[in-house]
């Protein structure tokens, strides 16, 4: 278990390099830097501000310098933000995107598993097909038109809740529903076809042919191992929503850090750029490897262990 | 599942609740959504509208203009001019103070002035400052700060020298970068000073009170304001929102009264209700052509082209928010300072529509539509630019028999190929800076500008009206020059912009620069007026 998790730790040390050069390249890439602008700078100016960001030193040197500071976590100044580093804006902006996503997380989880029970449970019966209907839905209508939908309904025809900003628990609720309206609709799918499957099972059979009741099969036999690919998705699902939607931190002006993953490449603000790049690869990798170690809590047949017999 | 029922019941009665009380509308309080982040309040480093819209409130500039866009005596109680207008003498109001109390003097604008033009400072507003004699030199390290023009003679005098007799500086001296900056915090945090809330101190109409990043400013009134008799509204708020959509959602469900640019589709509902509201903005939407790229390389081919546009239509039936199509460069609304009449209305239209001559002089040229090189428009990419392309590309099919090709690029990758000269021909677009015609005619006197156009006696012509202290020399040198742009067939341009907006019937006292700005020093909500 130690081994492993050492080898884990120094293989994601790999992963985050080889996730910065390639940004880094990519970004140097795109035509335009951060200083590009309708209004072009007269070229004595440019220079000046240029040198200021360092900019005007060899690619090679700016990669070597961020490695240098990245490697102590100083992600640097923002360019299009010059009094804040990339720091502080990931300090004051994931917070944000992080209780909305928890808030996300927690109603689609439970929902989802709760819903995807039922449905089973009454599988083919009518509240199974209209569950159905409604994830289907969930999974195929983009989540702007659902946050346009519930804006029109609870801020203008029906106005009880804000139609954007973020001051407090009730301008929670309209995005918390549009950001969870699909992982709600894909858990809820996954529950159910995978407690389907566990149901065909040979030992669900032998226990039921001993008279154990259907409510007990299914919640003490099927359920756990039912769970297993509803927890291998909530790894990345977990940090998806902690780190924001670009789309509903837009529609709703929620100050979270979603919004700077895509402004950042269209300021060309290099160091936002990397720094989110990095901090959205650390949690998705970390998250994965939390994942990885609850699998074992939940089905002893998968062992840490396996991949050195191998 | 009762339980759960009713316990959702109560949450959801409890958060309608909580909304209720958070939508009651404030009677003392202007609500103006922001259309994008401040990068920073530093009126000295930043560059854009939505930074300087809450600067105008938060500090103020020698002179401020007026809802006529004159400027009028703010900081500076009175002035005087040499009489080769090169040399401004400011006088400072008695006993001013910055927002904590502490003095305002006129050492004050030298070091802020100076500041913005420090190379190492690296402002990207210093050319903005370059009418001041050394200023351009000490940006360009060829000349130390002490060359600048500018000079506290004492507390309260501010001497200016300028490097050529600019007729229009007191408009420059109420610009963002013309403000002063509080020195000691300047210089105790150069980079954060005007990052947060905490700690900044202005001398403008209102204080900062909060700072929420991307989401929230909100100010309220300065007590050490020297002109409190106009300030009419104890509170502005400003919600911050990219979108165009989300900032017009604020203003209709009452969480703002004010906002820019509502998305074009929803023009037609919004006059309906009466919120629908345009204001003038100094700017032209043009296409330009690269002067040095075949075809275009010669000016029969580029004259074809551009009278074969048929801009009524298309800013009627596409562009719409009530555009005025546009035959000449310099948009009007700016005033010839000689004859008190507007420049444009002088100078009249420079291009005209014509698809017979425009055949004849392709036919001129030694082509016809299919031996011509390939044509293509580039612009970047976005819904209305993309529909302006394709009216365009269908005029010249049906006017000259030519298919253009279209490009479309990311905004910046668009810019770049726009200034490396990687086009034929480009959308493009430029507003003022000043309300002067030279801040459009410089344009194409830059060496480097994106047309690649050079003609030494255009150059000639603005060189000569920037030297010139005589205001009727000046405009018809500027006249001409224009006249020079049009023989040559540099752009196409389509139309003169303006700045639509969505404003509550009850928000009064507000003003727009035609500079883009809006003023909210004298805003207030009519409470006896229209509240719904």
């Amino acid at each position: 278990m130690f081994l492993y998790l050492i080898k884990r730790i120094a293989g994601v040390v790999v992963v985050l390099w080889a996730v910065i050069t390639i940004t880094f390249l990519l970004m140097h890439a795109i035509p335009g830097g951060p200083f590009t602008a309708e209004k072009k700078l007269p070229p004595a100016v440019l220079a000046n501000v240029e040198e200021r960001y360092h900019l005007n030193d060899p690619l090679l040197t700016q990669y070597g310098d961020y490695l240098e500071h990245a490697a102590v976590l100083d992600l640097g100044p923002s360019f299009k933000y010059p009094g804040q580093t990339v720091n502080d804006i990931i300090a004051e902006s994931m917070p944000v995107s992080a209780q909305l996503g928890l808030i996300s997380f927690c109603l689609a989880l439970s929902v989802g598993v709760t819903a995807g029970v039922l449905a089973a449970w009454r599988k083919n019966s009518c509240l199974d097909y209209s569950l159905m209907l409604v994830a289907t839905l969930g999974v195929s209508v983009p989540s702007f038109i659902i946050a346009a939908i519930l804006i029109q309904l609870f801020a203008f025809t029906w106005p009880v809740l804000p139609a954007a900003m973020w001051k407090g628990p009730a301008y929670a609720v309209l995005p918390a529903l549009a950001l969870a309206a699909h992982p709600t609709a894909f858990i809820m799918r996954l529950t159910r076809s995978s407690i389907l499957d566990t149901l065909s099972q040979d030992y669900i059979k032998t226990a039921r042919s001993r008279g154990v009741s259907t409510r007990s099969l299914l919640c003490h036999h099927a359920l756990r191992n039912a769970l297993l690919p509803v927890v291998s998705y909530l790894g990345p699902l977990a940090a998806s929503l902690l780190t924001g939607s670009f789309i509903v931190e837009s529609i709703f002006a929620i100050p979270g850090l979603g919004q700077h993953f895509v402004t950042s490449i269209y300021n060309r603000d290099y160091t936002v750029i990397l720094g989110i790049t990095i901090f959205y690869s650390f949690l998705i990798i970390f998250l994965n490897l939390l994942i990885d170690l609850i699998y074992p809590l939940l089905d002893p047949r998968i062992s840490l262990k396996t991949e050195r017999k191998g | 599942m009762k339980k759960l029922s009713l316990f959702l019941l109560i949450a959801f009665a409890a958060v309608s609740l909580l909304a209720g009380c958070a939508g009651q509308p404030k009677t003392d309080t202007v609500s103006y959504a922001l259309e994008a982040e401040p990068a920073s309040l530093d009126p000295g480093m930043t560059t854009s509208l939505a930074e300087a819209n809450v600067q105008a409130e938060l500090f103020e500039g020698l002179t401020r203009l007026d809802q006529h866009n004159q400027p009028q005596p703010a900081l500076a109680e009175s002035w005087d001019i040499s009489p080769d207008g090169k040399v401004y003498t400011f006088h400072l109001r008695p006993h001013l103070t910055w927002s904590d109390g502490t003095p305002l003097t006129a050492q004050d604008f030298e070091y802020s002035w100076k500041r913005v033009v420090d190379p190492e400072v690296a402002s990207q507003n210093a050319y903005m400052l370059f009418p001041i004699e050394g200023a351009e030199a000490y940006n360009q390290k060829k000349a130390t700060a002490d060359t600048v023009g500018v000079k506290a003679l004492d507390d309260q005098t501010l001497q200016v020298r300028l490097k050529d007799p600019t007729v229009y500086f007191l408009t420059l001296t109420a610009l963002h970068c013309y403000y002063p900056v509080p020195r000691w915090l300047v210089e105790a945090k150069p980079d954060t000073w005007a990052s947060d809330a905490a700690g900044l101190v202005g001398c403008g109409p209102f204080v900062i009170t909060k700072w929420v990043h991307s989401s929230e400013i909100n100010v309220k009134r300065n007590p050490n304001y020297w002109d409190q008799a106009h300030v009419r509204s104890e509170r502005l708020e400003f919600p911050i929102s990219e979108s165009q959509a989300t900032r017009l959602r604020l203003v209709e469900s009452g969480q703002a009264n004010l906002m820019v640019e509502p998305p074009p589709a929803d023009q037609d509902r919004l006059e309906a209700l009466g919120l629908y509201r345009v204001a003038p903005y100094l700017g032209t939407y043009y296409y330009v052509f690269n002067v040095q790229k075949k075809p275009f390389d010669d000016v029969r081919i580029r004259r074809a082209f551009a009278l074969t546009m048929e801009r009524q239509g298309l800013v009627e039936h596409i562009v719409r928010a009530r555009k005025e199509a546009a035959y000449a460069w310099v948009p009007p609304g700016i005033t010839d300072t000689a004859t008190g009449k507007d420049f444009r209305a002088e100078g009249g239209p420079l291009q005209h529509e014509d698809a017979a001559k425009a055949r004849q002089l392709l036919q001129e040229a030694g082509y016809t539509p299919e031996t011509l090189p390939e044509v293509t428009i580039l612009f970047n990419t976005n819904e209305m630019h993309k529909a302006v392309a394709e009216a365009v590309q269908a005029m010249w099919q049906k006017n000259l028999g030519v298919h253009a090709g279209l490009t479309n690029q990311e905004s910046k990758v668009y810019l770049a190929s726009r200034m490396e000269g990687n086009f034929q021909v480009a959308r493009a677009s430029w507003v003022a800076d000043y309300a002067d015609p030279m801040t459009f005619l410089d344009v194409f006197a830059d060496a480097d500008n994106d047309a690649k156009y050079h003609n030494e006696d255009y150059n000639r012509l603005i060189r000569q009206a920037k030297e010139t202290s005589d205001q009727a020399v000046r405009m018809q040198y500027m006249h001409e020059a224009e006249k020079i742009l049009f023989d040559d067939c540099v752009i196409i341009p389509i139309y003169y912009t303006t700045q639509p907006y969505v404003a509550q019937p009850y928000v009064k006292g507000y003003h727009w620069s035609p500079l883009g700005l809006i003023d909210l020093k004298e805003a207030y909500i009519d409470k006896k007026g229209d509240t719904k």
